[in-house]
């Protein structure tokens, strides 16, 4: 066995003046057997303890973040809760749920070659090392690219390419899948079925790309995994969903002739963008296409070289809500009742919590990353705008969550524009617009 | 001279000997010189930087450090108050010579040391700047603190931007210019992110190797110093030079 975990009980620090030191434990006598070679799937809700599961793994649980934890976990026969993690590099691996929690080097090539450097890796094997795993992760022309001007998608593959330079026996992808375009997405599936390595993959809801990928299948529940087949796991949280209905509205925004222009040295032509209130259109486009980009100058954050909106960019920045793709940067305030009250504390705060299984008491710093994003997603419902970029809602949370969040935000009559790479979401719209090569336009 | 462009000569030139001129510049900026020397670096280091970084940008930075000028202003007519008088409200002697020549020098060699510095860390890209360091003896653990403490400051800038932008975002009316204080939230929630980032940051240091009893290697390196031993002499005898010109003169 490559990881044997044994009875695992874990629970995190209370950090709340009511009850007592510790919240009811996140993981409850979990078990888990994973061989050489094994590529195994946990599926598991949002909140349901698959990070903190990857966390623990990778020793930054409970060393850094503060809880209870018992039981045993042992990787290549090394007891993971006794033995540093820098002996365990070669050992297992992981990229985070959120990229930017893992990025510590300045540029593309350097972050790569970093755990090569801490091992002592003579240099000219280490650029060979480097060159190949950049070129495995399609990231050979950003090599001296700074790691800040990455896209969501681009950031995975850098965190994938820095686990291929190491090559640990057990590889951990904490909804790796999620922001990878489609391209991607197939290239990651088919590297898992032909490296060889054991490989746990933890996501919230199942893709069509998983199939035949896996070897075992496990639901997270209750803090315990329970075993599942193939078939049962990729049905789950699935369904037959139709396209929101387009709901009408006086309001509308549209750019005409823009180009967008970005610190990465692309551009974006964007010939005609209509976005009208009541209807749900989507963006796509590959990793590093633009996508954000054109969300920023939509909402009014940055400004366009060529061309003009309908709406002034200050007009826009207060009647299009954007949510961002990573929720740290929309939420800055101790508790979800309070970040959700800013900036003067009007509107249904306890309804809009009830609405997204939000305590609304709870410390928002220490939610789950999914739970943050219904946090931000709270935010903007109270806001009330006629429009919204949802920027990659759908990632880390399932289908329904997401149909849900859609449905509230445009519960006044909203129109909602959908930057995604899953087919699924984005089958969801009545419209689509596509970026190929540097021209976005409508899909006819 | 193209220095705007990032091919520019001072974007080229190895950093080891950028890191060079600029100790040899604080060094002769502490120097007990008449007052025309510092003056005359300053104005070389401003021509230097515009064409290397631009106008905008030295202005900027000229800019940053304007408050902490006019601080030391306020402050000058407390400083020196026995002298020749300079600048008198009737009797009463505001400002001396003494106290304004002070004001003056010290104001140079901050605003030198600013431009010297600020035109190494804009020329250098940060790894280069590293290796330069370790070339010059510094740890790989202390080299790293430096990496992480230069990509610390632009992540705390950046998430204290998008705080900015997310706040303008939640808000009902077009943002006019703030008041100080109003930066006072998205300042304290840039720091609070920053500082959620260090035990995650330190946990991710771990997993990549950090600690391990092996000495590490460096995936960049520096080329040859000697190819940079002409320019570095030529430019130190010419500092030289200048320095005792002026301090003769």
């Amino acid at each position: 066995m490559i990881l044997q975990v044994r009875n695992l009980v874990f629970s995190y620090r209370n950090y709340q003046k009511t009850g007592g030191p510790f919240l009811p434990p996140t993981l409850d006598g979990l078990n888990l057997d994973v061989r050489e070679g094994e590529h195994v799937l946990i599926l598991g809700e949002c909140g349901s303890g698959k990070t903190t599961l990857t966390r623990i793994l990778t020793g930054t649980v409970p060393k850094y973040i503060n809880g209870n934890l018992t039981g045993s976990i042992t990787v290549n026969t090394k007891n993971v809760l006794e033995t540093p993690p820098w002996e365990m590099t070669g050992d297992i691996g992981l990229v985070a749920q959120n990229s930017d929690e893992q990025i510590i080097c300045p540029v593309v090539a350097d972050e790569v070659a970093f755990a090569l450097q801490t091992a002592g890796i003579k240099r000219p094997v280490m650029l060979r090392t480097v060159e190949d795993a950049l070129r495995k992760n399609g990231l050979s022309a950003k090599a001296e690219a700074p790691t800040g001007v990455l896209s969501g998608g681009e950031k995975k593959r850098l965190l994938l390419a820095s686990l291929d330079a190491v090559n640990p026996a057990l590889r951990i992808l904490d909804e790796t899948f999620d922001e990878l375009d489609g391209q991607g997405k197939a290239d990651l599936a088919q590297r898992i079925l032909s490296d060889g390595g054991a490989i746990i993959l933890l996501a919230c809801r199942p893709q069509d790309v998983y199939r035949g990928v896996f070897d075992s299948f496990y639901f997270l529940k209750d803090g315990r995994l329970q075993k599942t087949d193939e078939e049962t796991a990729l049905a789950a949280g699935g369904g037959d969903w139709p396209a929101f209905e387009d709901t009408g509205g006086e309001q509308c925004v549209e750019a005409s002739g823009v180009t967008v222009v970005r610190d990465g040295g692309f551009r974006v032509i964007v010939p005609r963008f209509v976005f009208r209130q009541g209807e749900v259109i989507a963006l796509c486009g590959p990793n590093g296409s633009g996508k954000t980009s054109f969300a920023r100058a939509l909402v009014g954050l940055d400004d366009v070289p060529e061309g003009r909106f309908s709406l002034e960019k200050d007009r826009r920045t207060v009647t299009i809500g954007y949510l961002f793709q990573n929720p740290d940067y929309q939420l800055f305030l101790p508790t979800v009742r309070e970040e959700l009250s800013w900036p003067d504390g009007r509107g249904d705060v306890d309804g809009v919590c009830a609405q997204l299984g939000l305590d609304p008491s709870s410390v928002a710093a220490v939610l789950s990353y999914p739970e943050r994003k219904l946090v931000q997603v709270g935010t903007y419902c109270l806001l009330n705008r006629p429009f919204y970029v949802l920027d990659e809602v759908e990632g880390s949370l399932g289908y329904e969550d997401c149909r849900r969040i859609i449905s509230l935000l445009r519960r006044n009559g909203a129109g909602i524009l959908l930057i995604t790479h899953d087919p699924v979401v984005a089958s969801w719209a009545g419209r689509r617009y596509v970026i190929t090569g540097s021209v976005m336009e409508e899909a006819r | 001279m193209n220095g705007s462009s990032k091919n520019g000569v001072l974007f080229r030139a190895d950093p080891r000997l950028k890191i060079i001129c600029v100790i040899i510049l604080t060094v002769m900026t502490f120097l007990p010189l008449r007052i025309a020397a510092p003056l005359g670096i300053m104005v070389l280091l401003f021509v230097v930087s515009w064409s290397a970084a631009g106008l905008k940008a030295t202005l900027r930075t000229i800019r940053s450090v304007l408050p902490v000028l006019i601080v030391m202003a306020l402050l000058s007519p407390l400083s020196e108050r026995d002298g020749e008088a300079a600048v008198t409200i009737g009797d009463f002697v505001l400002l001396t010579r003494q106290a304004l020549d002070g004001l003056l020098t010290i104001s140079v060699r901050f605003v030198i040391l600013t431009l010297a510095f600020s035109l190494l860390v804009r020329t250098t890209d940060q790894s280069s700047l590293i290796l330069a360091l370790r070339s010059f003896g510094l740890g790989f653990r202390a080299s790293l603190a430096v990496s992480l403490a230069l990509g610390w400051i632009p992540a705390v800038s950046e998430t204290f931007r998008r705080i900015g932008e997310s706040h303008a975002l939640r808000l009902d009316r077009p943002q006019s210019r703030r008041r100080p204080g109003q930066w006072i939230p998205t300042l304290v929630s840039a720091l609070v992110f920053a500082i959620r980032r260090i035990p995650l940051t330190a946990s991710v240091l771990e997993q990549r190797g950090l600690g391990r009893d092996v000495r590490p290697t460096d995936f960049r390196a520096l080329r040859p110093f000697c190819a940079s031993v002409i320019p570095l002499l030529a430019v130190g005898v010419g500092a030289a030079l200048t320095g005792i010109i002026f301090w003769a003169g």
